[in-house]
């Protein structure tokens, strides 16, 4: 049965909302706004913590003073190589899943912005925490590397900064997302990382292009103590830089697209 | 153009679960009720107006416009979702801060906007310093209220807005909705509390099953309904010769007898054509009748008589 409602009609023009003018500035602001203030709370600083400070303490009391291979191997192959992929799959692969299984998506959904802009504007709010947390964390190993002293840590600091940066950048995005595509997007990122930069990568062909390692491995190999340990070449480091970038646009631009026309379910979210 | 949301020959299904069956409807300006059942589709409906879901076939528009990835549209909607899900660990202000951001007002405004929502809302003001996580669920309610409140939306979509609250909450949210409605804001809210959207809604749409089983103004749906049942309460001297003469007429479903009260409780089976019939058979029932009450048909009475 079907009834014509009866009340006057009135006007639905006048706009008083016609004032408010969403920005992609003001957008980002928003979204950084809650996310610093959602990563630094009184809950999550143990965790934060612990995770800041873990790997210099360790390196720490693993490298004993003047020996430059052992640091590395804890600064380049468990930091930079392994942790911190990890990290950025944890934090950038969560940050749509997260809010999604907390049932929270919809206040952002349904804010005025593009699901592309938001999902542009969450990505760089991460990666901004993201390059903080590593910015302390790197800090830390430095300072490690100089009491232990560690002659070459100084003249390295720059390249590990901004490999350090780049690689939050590359990884961030692909960790975004596989975080699009499906709801355990760690075990993703693991096998990925199996596949791609421990299998592929090493193959010494054209072919290890595809893995992001093995690029920050050859933008790593300009520094000469790393060179001198690890026998990386240096060569191809502005295309490995390029291809760094072009993966980090690729991967987001994959992510806003599979955003803007997927539905996302908090229902679905908890029944799988 | 009269109509905020226009919906022709909607449908929306979850792999072979319907959420929406083959629904058409205009929903105009002003206060709308949404009621049914748990299932029904109201929470689908209000997503897909809210743009979170898209339909499986047919259109949705709100204010002329699809609302899936519409930001033009979406900053004249405000969504109050009906899961009492909000960001634990954030302080009420800041999270309407931000989202005050997200939704184009400036830093200052939005502090300030923030503050005298929260005001409106009615959160008293020393626990606007506590994170989420210490809020009771209606404290909670009144939140997800504000930030719906916060860009001034013409359209609000409020998902069981209800929930949670003590009868003077409701009250309060009953009064604050009022108020916008008064002031030009148009309202879809829904609700299982039917006494809420009886006092508050003129306009009624009701689902069931992914179907509209009857939309309009509430007094139009309830004359539609002349032809229900109805319950008669008789208080007479003698309530089992009455009971007994109005069932050889068969004109009864039913009855129930309080021979200490002597009140006789009828369910007549067509009120249409009892009451035609009424006067004369209470004279040839020839019992003293001192009082006669019907009882009036509450929205939710409607409610159950269409969802069942």
């Amino acid at each position: 049965m079907s009834l014509t409602m009866t009340e006057a009609p009135r006007s639905v023009s006048s706009d008083a909302a016609a004032s408010i003018q969403p920005t992609w500035l003001g957008g980002l602001r928003g979204l950084w706004s809650l996310t610093w203030r959602s990563q630094l709370t009184f809950r999550r600083l143990p965790l934060l913590m612990a995770t800041l400070s873990i790997i210099p303490l360790l390196a720490y009391f693993t490298v004993d003073s003047g020996r430059a291979d052992p640091y590395f191997h804890w600064v380049i192959e468990f930091y930079l190589l392994l942790l911190l992929p990890l990290y950025c799959l944890s934090v950038c692969g969560g940050m749509i899943r997260d809010d999604l299984q907390a049932d929270t998506l919809g206040f952002l959904t349904t804010r005025p912005m593009s699901r592309a802009q938001l999902l542009v504007s969450k990505y760089l709010c991460q990666v901004a925490w993201l390059q903080i947390m590593a910015l302390v964390s790197g800090a830390l190993l430095c300072g490690v590397g100089i009491v232990r002293s560690i002659s070459s840590v100084v003249s390295f600091a720059p390249l590990f900064f901004g490999t350090q940066c780049l690689e939050i950048v590359a990884y961030g995005a692909l960790s975004s997302l596989l975080g699009l595509i499906h709801q355990r997007y760690m075990v993703l990122g693991i096998i990925y990382g199996f596949i791609v930069e421990v299998g592929i990568g090493r193959i010494p062909t054209n072919i290890n292009n595809l893995s992001l390692s093995r690029h920050l491995r050859s933008i790593l190999a300009n520094n000469e103590a790393i060179h001198g340990i690890y026998e990386w070449s240096p060569e191809g480091t502005f295309s490995s830089l390029v291809i760094m970038l072009i993966a980090a646009v690729l991967f987001l631009g994959i992510g806003a697209a599979f955003f803007t026309f997927k539905e996302f379910h908090h229902s679905d979210e908890m029944q799988k | 153009m009269n109509s905020v949301i226009q919906a022709r020959e909607l449908s929306r299904w979850y792999g072979i679960v319907m959420g929406l069956n083959n629904v058409s409807f205009d929903i105009d300006v002003g206060l709308t009720g949404l009621v049914g059942p748990n299932g029904a589709g109201k929470s689908t409906l209000i997503q897909i107006i809210t743009g979170q879901l898209q339909p499986s076939s047919g259109e949705l528009t709100v204010f002329g416009e699809i609302p899936w990835n519409n930001p033009r549209l979406l900053k004249r909607i405000g969504y109050c979702p009906e899961r009492e899900a909000v960001p634990r660990d954030l302080q009420p202000l800041a999270w309407l801060r931000g989202l005050g951001l997200i939704s184009g007002i400036s830093p200052a405004e939005a502090t300030r906007r923030s503050e005298l929502i929260l005001e409106r809302v009615q959160l008293p003001r020393e626990h606007w310093s506590k994170t989420m996580s210490q809020y009771s669920k209606g404290m909670r309610q009144r939140v997800k209220l504000a930030q719906a409140l916060l860009h001034e939306p013409k359209l609000l979509v409020l998902d069981e807005p209800m929930n949670g609250l003590d009868p003077m909450g409701r009250q309060e949210m009953a009064q604050i909705l009022k108020e916008l409605a008064a002031a030009g804001t148009s309202i879809l809210i829904s609700s299982h509390i039917l006494a809420e959207l009886e006092s508050l809604c003129k306009n009624i749409l009701i689902l069931n099953w992914g179907r509209i089983l009857a939309s309009g103004d509430q007094k139009d749906i309830r004359a539609d309904l002349k032809n229900w049942s109805e319950q008669l309460s008789v208080r007479c001297d003698q309530p089992e010769k009455l009971a007994r003469h109005l069932f050889d007429a068969g004109v009864l479903l039913g009855f129930d007898l309080d021979a200490m009260e002597g009140t006789l409780n009828i369910r007549v089976k067509d009120p249409g054509s009892f009451y035609e019939r009424w006067v004369d058979l209470l004279i040839e029932s020839n019992v003293t009748v001192s009082e006669i009450r019907s009882q009036n048909r509450s929205l939710k009475q409607i409610f159950e008589k269409v969802t069942t």
